[in-house]
């Protein structure tokens, strides 16, 4: 820096002592000033000549010989070029790299703009979807990817789960859709085959069907015979007590078959649920009726219901929900408590609420209350008698109607949950009577 | 020329543009949601799944109602925007087009309520292998078509169609299957009859993707090539310049 200075201030001083001189000589020649003009023109030609070289040398690349101010000038521009060359063939090879890890991928990329057109797919995508990179991109994905369960999620912009569809260009192979959305609205489709996963999970249903099926004709013969010895008057006194026990023993082992059962079929139905419209009051009534004889015991049950308000979906599976929420409530509740059974509106759909003022969940236990045989408190929940399956099918059958279960929860003071359902899900009718049409939507 | 895409951005109108773009996205659609009851009705067939097969034929309300929507869009666009040129063909091909593919819904409709019917039935040893076969090309053929129609890439559409010989003699087959069945044991006549009503069926999805494609070629060559006898040229290059011999 200071070297380049002092080269500008030798260069101020030369043009100086040059001004001097060529002023001196004119002085001696009596015309000083035209002289100094003259002198002043050459070396404005010069700076404008050199000015020119250096332009050449920017524009071309070629190196040009110039006097040494501007050679300064023009070392600054050509270095700061060559910096901004290699940078960008880094950045270009990062991108290509990038590129490359992508497409070597096991997983189909896709990724979208705003408009769900292609702008980048890798070659497992291209493979997964049949896609043509050099005629799809910039067509909309939903123009190859026609599945309506894709089109509509994609449309309803939701952060959904995986779906999965049938491949179109292998047959019998399956594939999970997913879609992220990116910064500047844009989404990337993740695709995966996962035929061997989803193979091995209708393994496992099938094999928890089967299973509670052929288990319940065995218990079914083991019951009749202990109705049968318990009203018998010749066995021995010391047998009731054990007798009691194993009937209470064998009730709640045809609970827990019958709830894997309901889990399993409920499991095993891919499609959504239904769209009738049910009258929600009347079922209320109904199921809290039933509730009311079976088990209430002490415990008081509400009835709080929106006239008018209809659910499309499919009956038993709804009353399957609530009754499954009304026992789970009657059976963390003190005798006295008071339990509310809400049907509301809220946001765009409605609610279905059920809350109580029994013991409370803990609020580190909330997130897996609904996960198949998770127990809050293994002691308590065992003399109970659930099954520790109630609230799996609750979330199962609630996830066919597109609805969310939401709990909260305060402990003694009690627990609410919700179950939220979509406005799609949701119809307002003045009274709906048996025998007339509704319309649906 | 394979490679020409569509693209609808040459309009002064951006308006006309997006028009006859969400036309194509409405045609694809269409087509997803055919694809989707074929495949649920060869699902119901062979899984014995009388639900599914039930549910199938009560959701081609779906296929027909937007049939209805893309042709009141069409006319509208016809009435409205008076197209020429590629245009006009475009919104032709697709009047044409969702005619052939609502048939291909009521067709799989009536597979999916014979399929009904067929779960009560005894399922025949070989679990309906051959009608497998025949509903995997079809679907095949109707898949690429549609894709065809997306890229309006007309040699994919020229190598659907000539795809339509192999279903007709795949058809022919399991005619002559059937009928040796029959002949065995007259009893299984009633459901083997049903068996050869989807297999027709198939057989008439297999013609309408063929004619799909020929629409394609339509709209992206500007050569009607229907009723020539596609099949026996080996290229769409060597069957135009037939045609423009002709002309």
């Amino acid at each position: 820096m200071i070297r380049r200075q002092s080269h500008s201030l030798a260069r101020l001083a030369l043009f100086i002592a040059g001004a001097v001189i060529v002023f001196a000589i004119g002085w001696w020649d009596g015309y000083p000033f035209v002289m100094l003009s003259v002198y002043a023109m050459l070396v404005a030609c010069w700076q404008l000549w050199q000015r020119g070289r250096l332009q050449r040398w920017v524009e071309s690349g070629e190196r040009q010989s110039l006097d040494m101010g501007w050679s300064d000038v023009a070392s600054v521009i050509d270095r700061r070029r060559r910096r901004e060359r290699s940078r960008t063939r880094r950045v270009a090879s990062w991108l290509r790299w990038a590129r490359d890890a992508a497409s070597s991928f096991t997983d189909g990329m896709v990724l979208l703009d705003s408009d769900f057109r292609i702008e980048w797919v890798n070659d497992a995508a291209v493979r997964m979807l049949d896609l043509d990179v050099a005629h799809d991109t910039g067509q909309r994905v939903t123009n190859f990817v026609r599945h309506p369960d894709v089109i509509d999620q994609l449309l309803r912009d939701a952060d959904a789960e995986q779906l999965v569809i049938d491949s179109r260009a292998e047959e019998g192979r399956l594939l999970g859709l997913e879609s992220m959305k990116l910064l500047g609205n844009r989404h990337l489709l993740v695709i995966r085959d996962v035929t061997e996963l989803e193979h091995a999970e209708a393994a496992r249903r099938d094999f928890v069907a089967n299973a509670s099926h052929e288990l319940r004709s065995p218990l079914t013969v083991i019951r009749g015979y202990l109705d049968g010895m318990r009203d018998d008057p010749e066995i021995d006194v010391t047998w009731h007590e054990p007798l009691a026990e194993m009937t209470r023993q064998s009730n709640r082992m045809s609970d827990l078959l019958r709830d894997l059962l309901d889990l399993s079929r409920l499991d095993r139905l891919y499609r959504s649920a239904e769209l009738t419209p049910i009258d929600m009051s009347a079922l209320l009534v109904k199921v809290c009726e039933d509730a009311r004889s079976s088990a209430a015991g002490g415990r008081r049950l509400v009835i709080d219901a929106e006239p008018g308000l209809a659910l499309l979906g499919d009956r038993p599976e709804v009353v399957l929900v609530l009754s499954n929420l009304l026992s789970n409530a009657i059976r963390y509740t003190r005798d006295g408590g008071i339990i509310t059974a809400r049907w509301i509106r809220h946001d765009d759909g409605a609610a279905l609420l059920v809350e109580d003022d029994g013991i409370g969940i803990h609020a580190d236990d909330i997130p897996r209350i609904t996960e198949r045989f998770y127990r809050v408190d293994k002691g308590r929940s065992r003399q109970g008698g659930g099954t520790g399956l109630g609230l799996a099918i609750v979330r199962s059958a609630l996830e066919r109607h597109g609805a969310t279960l939401e709990v909260t929860s305060e402990i003694d003071k009690g627990s609410v949950f919700s179950c939220l359902f979509p406005a799609e899900r949701v119809v307002v009718e003045p009274i709906i009577t048996g025998d007339r049409a509704i319309g649906h939507g | 020329m394979a490679d020409k895409k569509i693209e609808f951005s040459h309009h002064i109108s951006r308006q006309f543009d997006q028009e006859l773009e969400e036309v194509r996205t409405n045609v694809l659609k269409m087509g997803g949601l055919v694809e989707q009851q074929l495949d649920l009705a060869m699902k119901a067939l062979t899984q014995g799944d009388s639900d599914l097969g039930e549910q199938v034929a009560r959701d081609d309300y779906k296929v027909n109602s937007l049939e209805v929507a893309i042709d009141e869009e069409c006319s509208r666009i016809l009435a409205k925007r008076s197209p020429t040129a590629s245009d006009l063909r475009f919104v032709v091909t697709v009047i044409k087009t969702i005619t052939d593919l609502e048939r291909i819904g009521d067709e799989a409709e009536k597979i999916g309520y014979l399929a009904a019917g067929l779960a009560m039935a005894k399922q025949p040893k070989n679990r309906y292998r051959e009608i497998r076969n025949l509903g995997s090309h079809v679907k095949q053929m109707v898949h690429s078509s549609l894709n065809a129609f997306a890229r309006l890439d007309a040699d994919e559409a020229f190598e659907v169609a000539k795809r339509d010989v192999e279903v007709d003699e795949h058809y022919e087959s399991i005619l002559r299957q059937l009928i040796t069945f029959m002949m065995e044991d007259p009893r299984t006549i009633r459901p083997l009859l049903s068996v050869m009503w989807v297999a027709r069926a198939l057989e008439r999805i297999g013609d309408h993707a063929k004619n799909i494609c020929e629409y394609v070629i339509y709209l992206a060559h500007g050569k009607d090539v229907r009723h020539i006898g596609m099949q026996s040229h080996a290229s769409l290059a060597e069957v135009e310049r037939k045609l423009d011999e002709l002309d």
